[in-house]
């Protein structure tokens, strides 16, 4: 019994430096994460941690980082093996340390203790009726639970699709080491396991049987040859697997497993991304996993083949500090925010690392145009972009006069600008100047109300102006007020149609279902496909972004949401009409347009290119 | 002596090209079927007003070509689109929607181009402003009836062409140079100038390309004699305002600055596109991937489509052309078809 109170063997040490190097790194970030936040967020994380987000904190962390529950959502296979991996390690260290402190007495102990614990202890030392049925079944049974995770990860290497991802992350060298590190923990620990087991004849139906087979494959008649001399050398190999992995771990991938858990608690305490706290920006960087669910959405893995420009590639080099370009080859559309099962404010991301460059440099600033006149109740602000596609400001004056609405144009002669190509471009002081003078302007008006055709404007003027008592409408959203308010009237024609929801005004701004209860007023069939919104390929979050890649994207997208064969393409947003508008073989319109063709009676369709058709089918052709 | 009495010629299309190649062939006694989609010869030509360098009038080319062809065996079939070719041993059949009506030893294709369609540049806002147009458009006008350009009897004050619509514009998606969109607004302009002297006349251009003979002489003229001011920039967009004059927001490139200005037209210099009535031949990709237009076997010595015998090109189907190109290149091609049917 005395044995039991010190075990002790020297391969118990290669863990423990590991162990304790891992331990120390983390207590460091952990410390430096903390000290890095703004005022703000400290006060945050001070007025709640003694709160209910605490437990809500911790019930995401069960749910997310042990049993992945989002990334179930993606493809259940993945889901598995991420989880399987996670909680199956997570209970064989519970349990272990459960079945260390029922036998061996004591709560406080080295840890390598309950890690190595079937090692010091290969038979139970207590009733059989609690070891066999309890803890050598579950500890068997977990281990196989991770196994078969593992098993699914080396699938997910040769053959990702199976787990729902057609394309998986390019590891570094160091991530590749531990991967190798990680893979062979577990079959070592199963040897190591079985080993001791059939030397001693315990263990339940994975270590148990496995132990018995080797035993008796070694010697035949009984106590000829012993699996004995076997069992050290394995759990020297086992700790040292587990002393490479834990001393890679802080410098690769594996790092997000203690850093997840930190950014649930402080995401759940109110904190964000922001310039002024870099500690959560680091920590954010730490907590990806590189799991790899960003690079399918992501239409420039197909536009920009064998770059790595997605987001994980991306949190990646700011977290080693990389000096690379990699935060401008991105179209800002979030399409990879929306699925990464971190929840990480990539956007927002990419944006603090743009302006971080873009620092010091001027930007000119255009003057606002100014309005001039008397106050009407609605202000209406077309945008730099509306005025390359006349035809929207037209429809919509078409719009406003038939509604009888009071109304100005704010812009009628171009020149102004929201801000929003400054902020996306990393300028933020400019759009900051630009914000400061429009948002003056516009309260100085008068109007209740400010209705603009351009997605982009939409978002920046709800995100970043305050605006009291003014109220921000898309003109999507203000055409579906005015019919359902009866002030005009749309007839349903016969055509099929597919909207295109711009990224700035579905994922971007929430505007969702306005644009799609219109289409189902303006056409009889609606062809759209359901699948995430696309990013047309126009996106001014890209600005060094080539036309060749742009068009590339746009012919992706475009063959998509035309996959249904619809008679015309209708999007709500200038940007997306002017990039789909050259590559489409149908005719594309924004909603503005395709009412006030209902308003005026004139035909419902605008006429296409022939000589664009042509092009298209020889492109076809090819 | 050339003699190719044995031989049966097809050419499809009936501009300066195909009635160049036409006349040529003829010439050589071959036997000569000429087509066009149109129920008259002359294709673009007939909407033409002047004709650069020396502004000849289009009329006068086309009562040339005309006289020839009536002085020479040539069998017309005006009002027929030949949109197919079937390679059928050494014979061509033509077919026209599906409908076989013809067959030859060697075919000249002259299809020509189309004007870029200026609506896929929605921010200047043709098809949405009336009084924006484009070059083809003010050709008509000037040739038909100059006073359109009138607004309610008044002259007009100012006018503004915009150079390189549809021509080396990525975002357009055409990458290569139209040529003679530039000599083209340079002659227009000067039209203008002629009808209407006090009229400001403004040429927005990327740089001139004045190529070919006495297209710089023009150049200097109207800028020296006709004071039509050249300014080095693109224009950004374009609206209108209440007394329906177009407003026009641009960059003076060479100054630096950005500049608005307001003028009664607004004319668009289009470029040169492949032709939607290009003719198909058996299932070849025979045109460029990139620019659509059709592509020699050689561009140096060679005007056979390429891949395809027998099969000949000739003017603008092959890429933004001159007429005197156009026709010299229509005469190449029946002397290169001669030669091929002479040697196969």
């Amino acid at each position: 019994m005395q044995k039991l109170f010190h075990p002790f063997d020297p391969f118990v040490l290669l863990f423990t430096i590991g162990f304790s190097f891992v331990g120390i790194f983390f207590l460091y970030k952990l410390i430096r994460w903390i000290e890095r936040l703004s005022d703000k967020d400290t006060e945050l994380l001070n007025n709640s941690i003694f709160t209910v987000k605490t437990w809500q904190a911790l019930k995401e962390v069960i749910w997310e980082s042990l049993l992945h529950r989002k990334i179930f959502g993606i493809n259940k296979r993945l889901g598995y093996m991420h989880m399987s991996l996670a909680f199956g390690w997570f209970m064989l260290i519970l349990i272990g340390n459960v079945e260390s402190i029922y036998y061996s007495g004591r709560f406080f102990k080295p840890i390598y203790i309950s890690v190595f614990w079937r090692f010091f202890d290969p038979g139970p030392s207590f009733p059989q009726a609690v070891y066999q049925p309890g803890f050598a079944f579950w500890m068997d049974f977990f281990l196989l639970l991770v196994l078969s995770g593992l098993a699914l990860a080396i699938i997910k290497r040769f053959r990702s699709v199976w787990l729902g991802l057609k394309q998986t992350t390019r590891q570094r060298p160091v991530d590749r080491l531990a991967l190798t590190a990680l893979w062979l923990i577990f079959p070592i620990r199963l040897l190591a396991e079985s080993a001791t087991c059939g030397a001693n004849g315990t263990g339940s139906f994975l270590t148990g049987t496995l132990g018995h087979l080797m035993s008796s494959a070694l010697s035949p008649e009984p106590s000829f040859l012993s699996l004995e001399p076997f069992v050290l050398p394995l759990w020297w190999a086992y700790s040292s697997v587990l002393l490479l992995f834990f001393v890679t771990l802080p410098f690769t991938r594996y790092a997000h497993i203690p850093s997840e858990a930190v950014l649930i608690f402080l995401r759940k305490y109110g904190i964000r991304v922001s310039r002024e706290s870099p500690g959560y920006t680091d920590l954010s960087t730490y907590s990806c996993s590189s799991c790899g669910v960003c690079i399918d959405p992501c239409q420039l893995s197909d536009a920009l083949p064998g770059r790595q420009v997605q987001s994980n590639y991306f949190v990646k080099s700011i977290r080693h500090h990389e000096h690379t370009d990699i935060q401008w080859d991105c179209m800002q559309c979030s399409r990879c925010e929306k699925v990464c099962p971190v929840g990480l404010e990539l956007m927002t991301m990419r944006q603090l690392s743009r302006t971080d460059m873009a620092m010091g440099s001027k930007s000119t600033i255009i003057g606002h145009p100014g309005r001039n006149g008397q106050a009407h109740r609605i202000l209406y602000f077309a945008g730099c972009m509306t005025h390359l596609t006349p035809s929207i400001i037209r429809s919509m004056s078409q719009i406003f006069d038939q509604a009888g609405s009071s109304w100005q144009f704010y812009d009628p002669d171009g020149l102004a600008c929201c801000g929003r190509p400054l902020k996306l471009a990393g300028q933020s002081e400019g759009a900051n100047r630009i914000k400061e003078q429009l948002q003056a302007d516009f309260l100085a008006s008068g109007a209740e109300l400010l209705v603009t055709s351009c997605p982009i404007c939409y978002r920046m003027f709800n995100e970043d102006y305050i605006l009291p008592g003014m109220k921000v409408l898309h003109h999507t959203q203000y055409i579906l007020e005015l019919i359902e308010w009866k002030r005009i009237r749309v007839d349903q024609n016969k055509l099929t149609a597919a909207y295109h929801e711009p990224c700035e005004l579905g994922r971007g701004s929430g505007v969702i279902s306005e644009p799609r209860e219109l289409m189902s007023k303006l056409y009889q069939k609606d062809t759209t496909p359901d699948i995430e919104g696309l990013c047309c390929g126009g996106s001014l979050g890209a600005p060094g972004l080539d036309l060749v890649t742009r068009r590339a994207v746009a012919r992706g997208a475009l063959g998509e949401l035309t996959s249904g064969k619809p008679d015309v393409l209708i999007t709500a947003c200038p940007l997306c009409k002017k990039t789909f508008g050259p590559v489409s073989e149908i005719p594309v319109m924004d909603f503005a347009e395709a009412v006030a063709r209902s308003l005026t009676g004139g035909s419902v369709l605008p006429e296409t290119s022939k000589s664009l058709k042509t092009r298209h089918k020889q492109q076809v052709a090819v | 002596m050339l003699d190719g009495r044995e031989y049966r010629i097809t050419v499809i299309g009936a501009g300066p090209a195909g009635a160049a190649a036409a006349i040529s062939a003829a010439a050589m006694s071959m036997e000569v079927d000429w087509y066009d989609k149109e129920n008259r010869p002359g294709g673009k030509l007939n909407d033409y007003h002047q004709l650069f360098p020396d502004r000849a009038t289009a009329d006068q080319i086309l009562a040339d070509f005309d006289g020839r062809t009536d002085a020479i065996e040539i069998k017309k079939h005006f009002g027929t689109a030949v949109n197919r070719i079937e390679t059928d041993n050494r014979q061509l059949i033509l077919l026209s929607d599906n409908k076989i009506v013809g067959s030859a030893d060697a075919v000249i294709v002259a299809t020509g181009f189309d004007f870029f369609d200026a609506r896929l540049k929605e921010e200047f806002g043709y098809g949405i402003y009336d009084h924006v147009i484009t070059s083809p458009d003010l050709e008509k006008i000037l040739k038909t009836n100059p006073e359109d350009l009138r607004k309610e009897g008044a002259d007009p004050v100012s006018i503004a062409f915009v150079h390189c619509v549809g021509s080396r514009d990525q975002q357009a998606g055409i990458n290569y140079c139209s040529r003679l969109c530039c000599i083209t607004g340079i002659r227009q302009a000067i039209g203008i100038k002629e009808l209407f002297p006090s009229c400001k006349v403004v040429n927005f251009y990327i740089d001139i390309r004045a190529f070919g003979s006495g297209y710089e002489e023009l150049y200097r003229e109207a800028q020296e004699k006709y004071k039509i001011q050249f300014i080095r920039g693109r224009v950004s967009e374009a609206s209108e305002n209440q007394q329906h004059r177009i407003l026009l927001k641009a960059e003076d490139t060479l100054m630096a600055r950005p500049l608005k200005l307001t003028v009664d037209w607004l004319v668009l210099l289009v470029g040169m596109v492949p032709s939607c009535t290009q003719v198909q031949i058996d299932n070849h990709q025979c045109t460029d991937q990139e620019t659509g237009f059709y592509q020699p076997v050689n561009v140096f010595t060679g005007s056979r489509i390429a891949g395809l015998p027998g099969i000949f090109m000739a003017g603008a189907c092959g890429g933004p052309m001159s007429i005197p190109e156009a026709i010299a290149s229509g005469r190449s091609a029946a002397m290169e078809a001669w030669q091929y049917l002479k040697d196969r």
